[in-house]
């Protein structure tokens, strides 16, 4: 059967044409590919007229083709269209931004809908028994302090709210949960408990490893730079959604930008290479004492946090300070303010090239994120346990009961402080700063306003706030197991706070277009990287106060137990049966994890010799190329030599890079092109075109073809 | 107010649409509202076509620099039937391929249609895509050497589709940047 040519040429119409015989082969053997290949037609890279034919044909099986009008379930790799995505006019680094928001609300719901399902659904059903009266401790302490009875609140309804004693005897922090003493045959909620927190920082680790695994940038894997490639970056920078001709000049200033950046790292690269020994070691002294002076300034800052923490939690129970209670999230955000400027300053003094600049900058501003959350609980714990000090007041019972009662309240506390701190930290700045400043340059103009007007979105620093929101909702998840819920609720409200400032800041970039762009490939993983680092931070003091520490006696689940993970060995003595037991026994003890280790140790090497295998084959394959792309320009040369001359009007192929000539004319208006993929048939070389009748049509009887791949 | 003859699109039409592209129904709607403003007075919209210079002044397009080569591309005979404009919105919508896209953007960028994206293929597209007056020659012709030597893997000086496909398979905002969803609706 001919095929529809889908150039509307004079003398043939669509759906009558026959193709020249000469040419019917190559039809015929795209007809059979396509048919091979099942490939739903919509993703044919061929005109609509054609697809409708290639549809109708006998060929091709009609149920296929309708089984795929839902455009999702197409058999190609389609994106899945994200809901909620601030679209068209801003560049991919904000919304990536926003995708990385997304992410984290739905490990936070889910986390939320895992402790409900195993930790309240069960209490609200099982209706445990109300607390006994408050023991009476009986232990000496120091100074004029009594053993706290009951908690004090404040005055004032609001600063209840804020600091979270409105909520002591509710679900939201660890006292307000009790249950019955262990039974062999009832669901026990200890356990629940206990285990809920583990499993929830479980699933968000697989979460966060399988997306960090599916955006892994290819180009790690085959050895190359770990810089974004230029050719990558020329074909892909155009963002086709632009449509305002401002965001366009913007946009054509910032890839100017960009592509002067990446021709000037080049050129420094090579310089670097060329450098002798003693230039070297100047180079690297000057990169060290910039690090160095850097590390000092964070030491100086976690140490600020550490001493404004401990006095907030000497003086916690005094009326008159309520503004001490927000002494360490105030201490903690102004740090995290002040530290990214500082460093900014500081690494501009060394003429750095730009990305060395950014990455710098943006890994100090990490650690001093996670270092000021890590020093912060030491610090609480600290106060609270006695770790790594005074012991006295912990001896009796573990804890510093003469100024805690319940001192997982006090934690979950904290940690309800700082996270609305934040929260309402963000909410201040972009109500009473942004928007008042956007205001003010609006209406006026001048230098000074158009100075002030410097304001970018910044994405790594709201990605780096949002992050460590996330690593403290994972630390309080056994102190103030709704924690999920708040961030949740936070998560969401920033998102539309930011999504509706967001859209003008690509359009007040007419000053000063930064020169340090943000790629959002590759710091989507970095970020990702960061999330599970936060993740293996908060997993630390959570593991130690589930094994090592003792509970309150006063409140909670665990309060006969010397430390909450004891009721694992006391339910499973209780509940599993003796077989179970030993089983258990056996994969918690050393012989079993040995040969796991050697087991994994094993895989690992498979993994590694692999990967080097598929190394050296790709190095020895990119050498194949070359040779035969030499081969074929030889062949080229050689055939054109044995053929007639073409006429005069006709333009050669695409010559060889060894001898210039005239540019071909277009020869494929549309089907097929010599670029089709098509891992099976022969792959149409470039040919000649000898023109027929119309100027529009190059019949394909009179096209030269090359010798199929087979025969090269 | 349309000019063409405003039918309304048999169901079958949308349907048979739905199946051959990647636009969604109110996608094609949109599209057919958008085509029937433009196309000239009296025609079934199935038989009008509209011009390059309409199809390039659509708020989609008229601020990008390829569309010249996007209306080259995807038109045929240098007219726009109402089909080659739904074909073009399949290839630029969110749920394509990421082949189908690079097939085209190949197609695309190959400004002298030699098959091959060649030196001076490369340096039109980076002065297409920076301000006219910020570029010079050495510029120009460095940039296209370091695209060269990144991507061309059998070392003709030219990119063919397969290393071209490759380039972009290893570079995940491709995908992101390649589409348009919006047709004037």
């Amino acid at each position: 059967a001919g095929l529809p040519r889908s150039c509307k040429c004079g003398s043939q119409a669509p759906g009558e044409a026959e193709p020249p015989p000469a040419g019917e082969e190559l039809w015929e053997q795209e007809m059979e590919r396509l048919y091979a290949s099942r490939a739903p037609v919509r993703t044919l890279p061929y005109a609509l007229v054609d697809k409708r034919f290639i549809r109708a044909s006998a060929g091709h099986p009609q149920s296929h083709v309708l089984a795929q009008s839902d455009p999702s379930r197409g058999t190609c790799v389609s994106l899945a269209r994200p809901a909620l995505l601030p679209t068209g006019l801003f560049g991919t680094g904000i919304q990536s931004y926003f995708t990385f928001l997304r992410f984290l609300l739905l490990l936070n719901v889910l986390t939320m809908g895992l402790t409900a399902s195993m930790v309240l659904l069960p209490l609200a059903w099982l209706r445990p028994p109300d607390p006994g009266p408050a023991q009476n401790l009986t232990l000496q302490c120091p100074g004029s302090h009594q053993p706290q009875i009951g908690i004090p609140i404040f005055h004032n309804q609001l600063w209840n709210v804020l600091t979270g004693r409105a909520f002591t005897n509710t679900y939201l922090f660890y006292g307000g949960y009790r249950a019955a003493p262990e039974s062999s045959s009832a669901y026990s909620i200890r356990l629940a408990y206990l285990l809920s927190p583990l499993a929830c920082l479980l699933l968000c680790f697989c979460g966060t490893l399988r997306r960090m695994v599916r955006g892994l940038p290819q180009r790690l894997l085959l050895g190359q730079d770990y810089r974004a490639p230029l050719s990558a970056k020329i074909f892909s920078s155009w963002d086709f959604c632009i449509r305002v001709q401002e965001a366009a000049a913007i946009k054509k200033h910032e890839i100017s930008n960009e592509f002067k950046a990446e021709l000037e790292e080049g050129r420094r690269l090579q310089l670097a290479q060329q450098r002798s020994p003693t230039q070297r070691a100047c180079h690297l002294l000057t990169f060290l004492w910039v690090n160095v002076l850097i590390g000092l300034l964070v030491v100086g800052a976690i140490s600020a946090i550490f001493w404004a923490t401990k006095y907030s939690q000497d003086k916690k129970e005094e009326d008159l300070f309520v503004v001490l209670q927000y002494l360490p999230p105030g201490v903690i955000a102004l740090v995290n303010f002040l530290g990214p400027l500082l460093f900014v300053f500081l690494v501009q003094l060394e003429n750095y090239p730009p990305s060395t600049e950014v990455n710098l900058t943006l890994i100090w501003c990490v650690v001093l994120k996670l270092a000021s959350l890590g020093m912060f609980s030491f610090s609480l714990g600290q106060s609270i346990l006695c770790i790594g000090g005074n012991r006295t007041s912990c001896e009796a019972y573990g804890y510093n009961a003469c100024d805690y009662q319940c001192w997982e309240n006090a934690v979950g506390e904290e940690l309800y402080k700082l996270i609305i701190f934040n929260f309402l930290l963000t909410v201040a700045f972009a109500f009473l700063v942004s928007l008042p400043r956007r205001l003010l340059v609006e209406r006026f103009s001048g230098w000074f306003w158009t100075w002030l007007d410097r304001e970018e979105f910044l994405v790594p620093k709201n990605v780096l706030d949002i992050l460590a929101g996330q690593t403290v909702t994972w630390v309080g998840l056994f102190f103030c197991p709704l924690l999920p819920l708040l961030n949740s609720i936070f998560l969401f409200l920033t998102f539309y706070i930011k999504k509706v400032r967001a859209p003008r800041y690509t359009l007040l970039w007419n000053s000063r277009p930064s020169p340090r762009l943000f790629r959002a490939s590759s710091s989507t993983f970095f970020f990702q990287l960061v999330l599970l680092l936060g993740l293996l931070l908060a997993a630390v003091p959570l593991g130690y106060v589930v094994s090592s520490t003792h509970s309150s006696q006063d409140c909670g689940l665990f309060t006969n137990y010397s430390a909450p993970w004891q009721v694992v060995p006391e339910l499973v003595a209780l509940q599993l049966p003796l077989p179970g037991q030993r089983a258990l026994n056996y994969l918690s003890s050393h012989a079993f994890s040995f040969p796991l280790l050697i087991l994994l140790s094993l895989v690992l090497t498979v993994c590694v010799s692999q990967s080097r295998a598929n190394a050296k084959t790709i190095h020895e394959l990119r050498k194949q190329l070359v040779w035969q792309g030499r081969e074929k320009w030889h062949l080229v040369e050689d055939l054109s030599r044995l053929l007639p001359e073409p006429a005069p009007s006709d333009s050669p192929g695409p010559e060889s890079p060894l001898s210039r000539a005239s540019r071909p004319r277009s020869f494929c208006p549309g089907f097929p092109c010599p670029g089709s993929p098509g891992p099976r048939a022969p792959r149409p070389g470039p040919s000649r075109v000898v023109p027929t009748g119309s100027p529009g049509c190059p019949g394909p009887s009179s096209r030269f073809r090359y010798p199929s791949g087979g025969a090269l | 107010m349309g000019q063409c003859l405003r039918y309304q699109m048999h169901w079958e039409d949308l349907e048979e649409y739905q199946a051959l592209t990647f636009l969604t129904r109110n996608e094609i709607l949109c599209i057919h509202n958008t085509f029937l403003k433009l196309c000239p007075a009296g025609k079934y919209y199935k038989e009008a076509t509209l011009t390059m210079d309409q199809v390039s002044s659509l708020p989609a397009l008229r601020v990008n620099p390829f569309r010249d080569r996007i209306c080259k591309v995807f038109s045929h005979d240098d007219v726009f039937s109402f089909e080659d404009v739904l074909g073009m919105a399949s290839v630029f919508s969110e749920q394509a391929c990421p082949s189908l896209k690079i097939e085209y953007a190949f197609r695309i960028y190959d400004f002298n249609e030699n098959g091959f994206i060649d030196e001076e293929d490369l340096q039109r597209i980076v002065l297409r895509l920076l301000n006219s007056d910020d570029v010079s020659e050495d510029m120009l012709m460095d940039l296209a050497h370091h695209v060269l030597s990144e991507s061309d893997l059998d070392n003709d000086n030219m990119l063919s589709f397969s290393e071209f496909e490759h380039a972009m398979f290893k570079s995940p905002d491709f995908m992101n940047s390649f589409r348009i969803h919006f047709w004037g609706c």
